[in-house]
């Protein structure tokens, strides 16, 4: 057990007497209603001020962000570069050829004279 | 204090500062009635000054009241209360004196009221307990007037128990030539 120990396990040594001496003068302090008012008026106003620099925080939290997303849709025109889904097709279908294309156009000639569109 | 008291007393501080959390800036003012008066004692060790110790408890106390959780967080409240006004004080008092080295002034107003007085035994404890070194005296108070343990202490102080235990041993021997004519 060190020296220090064994003062506080032991308080009879040789400096109890002043122990006893700084003891009585340890009186708690008043403390003034002025000075109570005065420290949670102030408690109160940085209580309030840090929440509403929390609120701001937040609204410049979401207004960051929402700039951030209508500047990406600006710039990569509502999507992203490697989403075209022509260029990108990995679906395994093949592209129909032209031929099959104007094979299956109706023939306007033949929509206007079967009377279904007005002359 | 006794063991039963300061047990009491903290866990007061504990439900106080667990209100605070909850309810905020209104529940402040239980924790301020319980705890301000040993708060300003013991900030007033550090500042040595009435007015620094008011101003070292109210930013305490505004520290408190924006971030409750870290004191209730604490294991221990009531030390690591009195460790958020000692850091206040120090802050405080570092201030002070770097604005006393630049005008030039040596703050003695306390030392030469007390000389004034010298004969009352009272200014004799106070005097000699002002002109220990910060660190000891604040570790006397802790002890004697708090009734702190020396483990309790190194938490207020982020120092080891041993440290504290020697810091506290020096004090005394100090007080105890000082007022050898007083015991």
């Amino acid at each position: 057990m060190s020296a220090a120990t064994k003062h506080e396990d032991s308080p009879s040594g040789q400096p109890v007497e002043a122990e006893e001496l700084v003891r009585s003068l340890g009186e708690i302090p008043e403390v003034s209603p002025e000075l109570r008012s005065r420290i949670l008026v102030a408690a109160s106003q940085s209580a309030s001020e840090a929440k509403r620099q929390r609120g701001w925080v937040i609204v410049a939290g979401f207004a960051a962000t929402c700039a951030a997303t209508i500047l990406a849709f600006a710039f990569f025109g509502g999507g992203y570069p490697g989403t075209d889904p022509v260029a990108n097709d990995n679906s395994g279908l093949s592209t129909p050829s032209e031929e099959a294309i104007n094979k299956s156009l109706i023939d306007p000639d033949k929509v206007i004279s079967s009377g279904m569109l007005p002359q | 204090m006794n063991a039963v008291n300061k047990n009491g007393f903290q866990d007061e501080v504990r439900r106080c500062v667990a209100d605070v959390q909850r309810h905020g800036v209104v529940a402040l003012g239980a924790l301020f009635d319980l705890t301000a008066g040993r708060c300003l004692r013991y900030a007033q060790s550090i500042t040595r000054n009435q007015e620094d110790a008011e101003d070292a408890l109210q930013a305490a106390m505004i520290r408190i009241t924006v971030k409750p959780q870290c004191l209730a967080g604490a294991n221990h409240p009531w030390p690591y209360f009195l460790r958020i006004v000692r850091n206040e004080a120090l802050k405080i008092v570092r201030r002070r004196r770097s604005v006393n080295a630049t005008a030039g002034f040596v703050d003695r107003a306390v030392e030469s009221e007390d000389v004034v007085e010298k004969d009352d035994s009272r200014n004799q404890i106070r005097l000699a307990l002002q002109r220990l070194p910060e660190n000891q005296c604040e570790v006397v108070i802790l002890k004697i007037w708090e009734g702190m343990t020396f483990a309790e202490i190194a938490e207020v102080l982020g120092k080891s128990p041993n440290t504290v235990a020697s810091r506290y041993r020096y004090a005394m021997e100090k007080l105890q030539q000082q007022l050898c004519h007083l015991v």
